[in-house]
C-alpha cells in the first residue's frame, strides 16, 4: 500500500472517531446526559491517534513538517484545535458545549484540507530554519486557541439571547464565560506576538530584514491589532458581554482569513509555500 | 510635553483610536499592491484600475501606505502615547510593587466570606486574634510595562533602521573579487540618512555548491568566499538561512545562483567584447538567460543542471539577429563558432554565480532586545495573574469567626475555584467544624454598560476593516475580456518568439500538451528547412469571452505581418506577407495556469502572400488553399 492510502485511511479513521465524537458530544448535552462528557471526550482524543499517525506518516512521506501544502497545514490546524478543545473539556466538563461549535469547524477544516492535492512537494532551502518551526507551531496554537475564544463567544451569545436548553444552563454565568474568553484570546495572542517574533528573526536569517511590508505579514500585524483593539477596549471600556462575543467573533474572522484564505489572494512570499 | 497633551496620549480614546487607524492603515497597504513588494504589472494594473480609484490611490498615496506621512504620523502619534503610558505604568508599578496592604484593600476584592467555626473541644489553647495579608504572583504586575516598553523599542528599531540601515546587492561569477568600494555592488537601498553599503576589504567568491532532491528541486546551497581580515585571507561558508559577519556587515546569500556563460566575440580588426551571461532557473534544473552583442546581436543560452549540481561542460546557444536566427546549436567550454558577418563567438568556461546581499543594521540589537521584552511581557500578563490574599481570624470563645477575601489583578471570574480552596483550607486549619453558613462571595458590582454603543462601534469597524480588505481583493481581477486580451498576447508573444527561434521548449509556459505536440511538428518543420518564421502582432481585437469552469473561449480578430529567413544569414525566404485572422482560442486551467488546449479560425483567413516558401506535405487544390492551410497550422 502507498504511504499516501496509508495517510488517507488514518485521516479518515480520525474523522469517523471525531464525528462520533461530535454525535456523543450533541447526546450527552441535549439529553441530559452530563456524565458521559468524559466518555465522549475521550472517543474524540481517540480520534487524536490515527491523525496523528497520519501526521507522523505524512512527515516520513515527504520529509518535512505539515507546513507546504494546504491539505498538510489544515490537518495539522484540526489536530491542534481539537487537541486544546480536549484538554480543556477533561478538565471542566461543564463546557461540553464548546465542542459542539468548535468540533465541527476542526472537522471541515481537516474535510477542506484532505479535499485538496495531496502531492508531496520539496521544502526549499530558506523554509529549512529552525525559526520556521517555532513559527509555524505558535500559529497553529494560536489559531486553536482563537478558535476557542469564538466558540466560547458563540456559546455567551446563545445564553445572553435567551436559548434554553440543558446544554447552555450547564455553561457557567456569563461572567465566567466572558473571562474565559479573555483567557483563550491570551493564549492566541500570546502565541500570535511570538508567531510574529519567530517569523521576523527567521526572515532575518533568511533575507537579513525582520520586517518587509510583505502582504501577509501585514494581515498578520492587523490580526494582531484588531485583538489588541478588543484588549484595549475591554480594558478601557467594559463593554457588554454582547458586545464583546461580536466583538470576538469579528476578531476570528480576521485571523483565519489571515491564516487560511489571503495567503491564496494575495500575491505574497508565504502564498508560495501554502500551494 | 504639556499635562493637556499627556492627558490625550494616554487617553482610552486616544489609545483605541491609535490601534484602529493603524489596523485600517495596515489593512489597506496588505489589500493594496505596494510599492517594494508587488511586481511592476501589478502597480501598473492598479493605476489603471478606473480614474476614481487611480486619483484615489495617487492622491493618497496608497501605493505606498507604509511611507505616506499619514501613517507615519500615526505611528508617531502611537509612539507618543506609548511613551506616556509606559511612564504611567512605571510609577503605577513602584507604588504597587511596595504597597503595604490592609483590610481595607479587601473591601472591593471581588471574592469575600466570613464564617464562624466551632473550635474542638480537646483543643488546648484558643487561637489567638490575627490578620494575615499576603501577594502571589506579584511578578505579573511587570507584564504589561515590559511589554510596551518591549513595543516603543520595536519601533524605535524599526525607525533607526529606516533611517540608517544600509543594504546592496551583487551578483558575483565564481573566481570573481569584489572590491571594497560601494561602486562595486550592483544595486544600493540605503535609509535616508544611511551611507552607501561597501565592506572594508576585498572578497572573492570561490565555489558554489548547490545540492538538489532526486527530482531536481534545489534542496540546499552554499558558497565559500575569501575576504581579507586584519591582513589575512581567510575562508568562509555562507549559505541559505546562515550569513557571514565581517565586521559590521552581514553577508546574506538567497536562493538566486545558476551556471554562467562566459562568451567572447572577437571580429577582425576590432577589440573583443567579452560577458558573463547569468543564467536563472525557470524551473526544475533548466537556466536561461541572453546577452546582447555589440553588433545587434541577441544570443540566448540555455543549460539543463542536473540532479547532482555539477557544472554543465556546455550550452545551447542561439544567435538572432534582427529577428533572424544566425546560428543554433551546443558549445562546449573552450569552443569557437564562426557566425556569418565574420565574427567568432566563444564559449570560454560555464562557472556558477551567485547572488549575495549586503546589509548593515547597527539597531538590529535593538530589535532583538525589544522582541525578548514582547514576549516575556505578554506572557507575564496572560499567565501570571497577581492576587492580593487576605485571611483574619477572631476568636469568639469557643468559636472563631474567619475572614477570607481574594483579590485578582485581572480575570477576576476565573478564581472562583482558587477562592474555595482557599476557605477550604481556613476550615481545616482552624480544625473545627462550621458553625455559621459562609457567607456567599460577594460578586463585584457589574461595570455601567455605557460603552455598549461604542462596543458595538468597535465591531462594526473591524467588519468595516475586514470587508474593505476583502473588497480591495476582489477589485485586483480584472475584467475578464481584459484578462483574455492578456493571455492572448501572452501567448502570441511567446509563440512568435519561439518560432524566431526555432525552439519550442519556450512555449511550455503558454500551451498544453496537445497544442505543445503541434507547435513541435510546425517549428520541426521549418527548422528541417533551415529557416526560421519571423512575424509581428500588427493588431488585436478581442470580440468575444466565454468563461466556463475551468475553460474560456476567446474569438479574435488579428493583423499579423511575417516573413520567413533562413537561418545562418536572416535572408529573406519567399514572400513577406500581412494577414487578418478571425481565430478562437480555447484556453484550459491546467496546473492553475491558462494554457492555449486549441486554436481554431472563425473564417477563411486573408492571406497575403501566395506561394509557401517551403514545399507542404498535404496536397491542395490550389495555391491559396495550400497557403491558409499552413497558415492555419503554424498561426504564431
Amino acid at each position: 500500500m502507498s504511504p499516501f492510502a496509508l495517510e488517507t485511511i488514518w485521516h479518515w479513521t480520525a474523522v469517523a472517531f471525531y464525528i462520533v465524537g461530535m454525535a456523543g458530544f450533541a447526546w450527552a448535552l441535549f439529553f441530559d446526559k452530563p456524565e458521559r462528557i468524559r466518555l465522549v471526550t475521550a472517543i474524540t482524543a481517540l480520534g487524536l491517534v490515527p491523525h496523528t499517525t497520519a501526521l507522523v506518516l505524512r512527515y516520513f512521506h515527504v520529509g518535512h513538517g505539515p507546513y507546504m501544502m494546504k491539505y498538510e497545514v489544515l490537518s495539522s490546524n484540526a489536530w491542534i484545535a481539537i487537541a486544546m478543545l480536549v484538554l480543556f473539556v477533561w478538565r471542566k466538563p461543564n463546557w461540553g458545549a464548546l465542542a459542539l461549535i468548535a468540533l465541527p469547524a476542526a472537522i471541515l477544516m481537516m474535510g477542506l484540507g484532505l479535499s485538496t492535492n495531496p502531492e508531496a512537494r520539496n521544502l526549499p532551502p530558506t523554509l529549512r530554519s529552525i525559526w520556521l518551526i517555532y513559527h509555524i507551531l505558535f500559529a497553529k496554537l494560536s489559531v486553536g486557541a482563537f478558535l476557542m475564544s469564538a466558540a466560547a463567544a458563540v456559546a455567551l451569545l446563545r445564553k445572553l439571547g435567551g436559548a434554553s436548553g440543558r446544554w447552555v444552563d450547564r455553561l457557567p454565568g456569563p461572567e465566567v464565560v466572558e473571562a474565559y474568553i479573555f483567557r483563550f484570546i491570551g493564549f492566541g495572542f500570546v502565541f500570535w506576538t511570538m508567531t510574529i517574533a519567530a517569523g521576523a528573526i527567521w526572515a532575518n536569517q533568511s533575507w537579513g530584514r525582520y520586517w518587509g511590508w510583505d502582504p501577509i505579514e501585514s494581515w498578520s500585524l492587523v490580526t494582531w491589532l484588531a485583538y489588541a483593539i478588543l484588549l484595549h477596549a475591554r480594558l478601557f471600556f467594559k463593554p457588554t458581554a454582547r458586545a464583546v462575543a461580536w466583538g470576538t467573533l469579528a476578531c476570528f474572522v480576521v485571523s483565519v482569513l489571515t491564516v487560511l484564505i489571503f495567503p491564496f489572494l494575495f500575491p505574497s512570499m508565504h502564498s508560495a509555500y501554502f500551494q | 510635553m504639556t499635562r493637556t497633551a499627556q492627558q490625550f496620549l494616554k487617553s482610552p480614546k486616544a489609545i483605541v483610536g491609535e490601534l484602529a487607524a493603524l489596523a485600517l492603515l495596515c489593512t489597506l497597504g496588505a489589500a493594496i499592491p505596494q510599492q517594494g513588494t508587488a511586481t511592476g504589472a501589478e502597480l501598473e494594473q492598479l493605476h489603471q484600475a478606473g480614474p476614481v480609484l487611480a486619483w484615489l490611490v495617487n492622491a493618497l498615496g496608497l501605493d505606498h501606505v507604509f511611507r505616506n506621512p499619514l501613517f507615519l504620523s500615526v505611528a508617531a502619534l502611537t509612539s507618543a502615547s506609548l511613551f506616556v503610558v509606559i511612564l504611567g505604568q512605571l510609577k503605577r508599578l513602584r507604588f504597587q510593587w511596595s504597597a503595604r496592604l490592609t483590610e481595607a484593600h479587601f473591601r472591593s476584592a471581588p471574592f469575600r466570606a466570613e464564617f464562624e467555626v466551632e473550635l474542638p473541644q480537646n483543643r488546648e489553647s484558643a487561637p489567638s486574634a490575627h490578620t494575615r495579608i499576603w501577594t502571589e504572583r506579584r511578578i505579573g504586575l511587570l507584564g504589561s510595562p515590559v511589554f510596551h516598553i518591549g513595543l516603543l523599542l520595536l519601533i524605535m528599531a524599526g525607525a533607526l533602521q529606516a533611517l540608517f540601515s544600509t543594504s546592496a546587492i551583487v551578483d558575483l561569477v565564481e573566481g570573481e573579487t569584489l572590491p571594497p568600494e560601494a561602486k562595486a555592488w550592483g544595486a544600493q537601498f540605503s535609509g535616508m540618512l544611511g551611507k552607501p553599503f561597501h565592506l572594508d576589504g576585498p572578497i572573492t567568491l570561490q565555489t558554489v555548491k548547490a545540492a538538489r532532491y532526486t527530482d531536481g528541486d534545489l534542496r540546499d546551497l552554499k558558497i565559500e568566499v575569501a575576504h581579507a581580515l586584519a591582513g589575512k585571507t581567510e575562508i568562509a561558508e555562507i549559505a541559505v538561512n546562515h550569513d557571514l559577519k565581517i565586521g559590521g556587515s552581514r553577508l546574506f546569500l538567497g536562493s538566486d545562483f545558476g551556471p554562467a556563460a562566459l562568451l567572447e566575440w572577437q571580429r577582425a580588426g576590432a577589440v573583443s567584447n567579452r560577458e558573463a551571461v547569468l543564467l536563472k532557473e525557470r524551473g526544475a534544473g533548466n537556466f536561461e538567460g541572453a546577452a546582447n552583442g555589440s553588433g545587434g546581436e541577441v544570443t540566448h543560452v540555455r543549460v539543463l543542471v542536473g540532479a547532482n549540481g555539477e557544472r554543465p561542460g556546455g550550452v545551447e546557444i542561439r544567435v538572432m539577429k534582427n529577428g533572424a536566427l544566425l546560428f543554433t546549436g551546443d558549445l562546449a567550454a573552450g569552443q569557437a563558432v564562426n557566425l556569418p558577418g565574420g565574427e567568432t563567438l566563444i564559449l570560454h568556461s560555464t562557472p556558477f554565480w551567485a547572488r549575495l546581499r549586503g546589509i548593515r543594521d547597527s539597531a538590529l540589537w535593538l530589535a532583538y532586545a525589544s522582541f525578548a521584552l514582547l514576549m516575556t511581557g505578554v506572557v507575564l500578563i496572560f499567565t501570571v495573574v497577581k492576587v492580593d490574599c487576605c485571611v483574619a481570624v477572631t476568636p469568639l470563645g469557643d468559636k472563631c469567626r474567619i475572614f477570607v477575601a481574594l483579590k485578582p489583578h485581572r480575570l477576576a471570574p476565573l478564581f472562583q475555584e482558587r477562592f474555595d480552596l482557599l476557605v477550604r483550607q481556613q476550615q481545616e486549619a482552624a480544625g473545627g467544624t462550621l458553625a455559621a453558613p459562609g457567607v456567599p462571595a460577594a460578586r463585584k458590582t457589574p461595570p455601567p454598560r455605557w460603552f455598549s454603543s461604542a462596543a458595538s462601534q468597535t465591531a462594526a469597524a473591524l467588519l468595516l476593516v475586514l470587508s474593505s480588505g476583502a473588497l480591495s481583493g476582489c477589485g485586483k481581477s480584472a475584467s475578464e475580456t481584459e484578462q483574455a486580451r492578456k493571455l492572448v498576447e501572452r501567448y502570441n508573444q511567446v509563440v512568435s518568439e519561439a518560432y524566431r527561434r526555432g525552439d519550442v521548449r519556450l512555449t511550455d509556459s503558454v500551451v498544453g500538451p496537445k497544442e505543445g505536440k503541434k507547435l513541435t511538428g510546425l517549428i520541426g518543420v521549418r527548422l528541417d528547412e533551415g529557416m526560421t518564421l519571423d512575424s509581428q502582432l500588427v493588431s488585436l481585437e478581442v470580440t468575444g469571452v466565454e468563461k466556463a469552469g475551468e475553460e474560456m473561449r476567446v474569438r479574435t480578430k488579428e493583423r499579423w505581418h511575417y516573413c520567413d529567413r533562413k537561418i545562418g544569414s536572416g535572408a529573406l525566404v519567399g514572400e513577406e506577407s500581412t494577414d487578418s485572422y478571425e481565430m478562437l482560442y480555447l484556453f484550459k486551467k491546467m496546473d492553475k495556469k491558462w494554457l492555449v488546449d486549441e486554436i481554431q479560425f472563425t473564417s477563411k483567413p486573408i492571406v497575403g502572400r501566395t506561394k509557401l516558401p517551403f514545399p507542404t506535405e498535404r496536397p491542395s487544390a490550389s495555391a491559396d488553399a495550400t497557403v491558409s492551410t499552413q497558415k492555419q497550422e503554424s498561426k504564431p
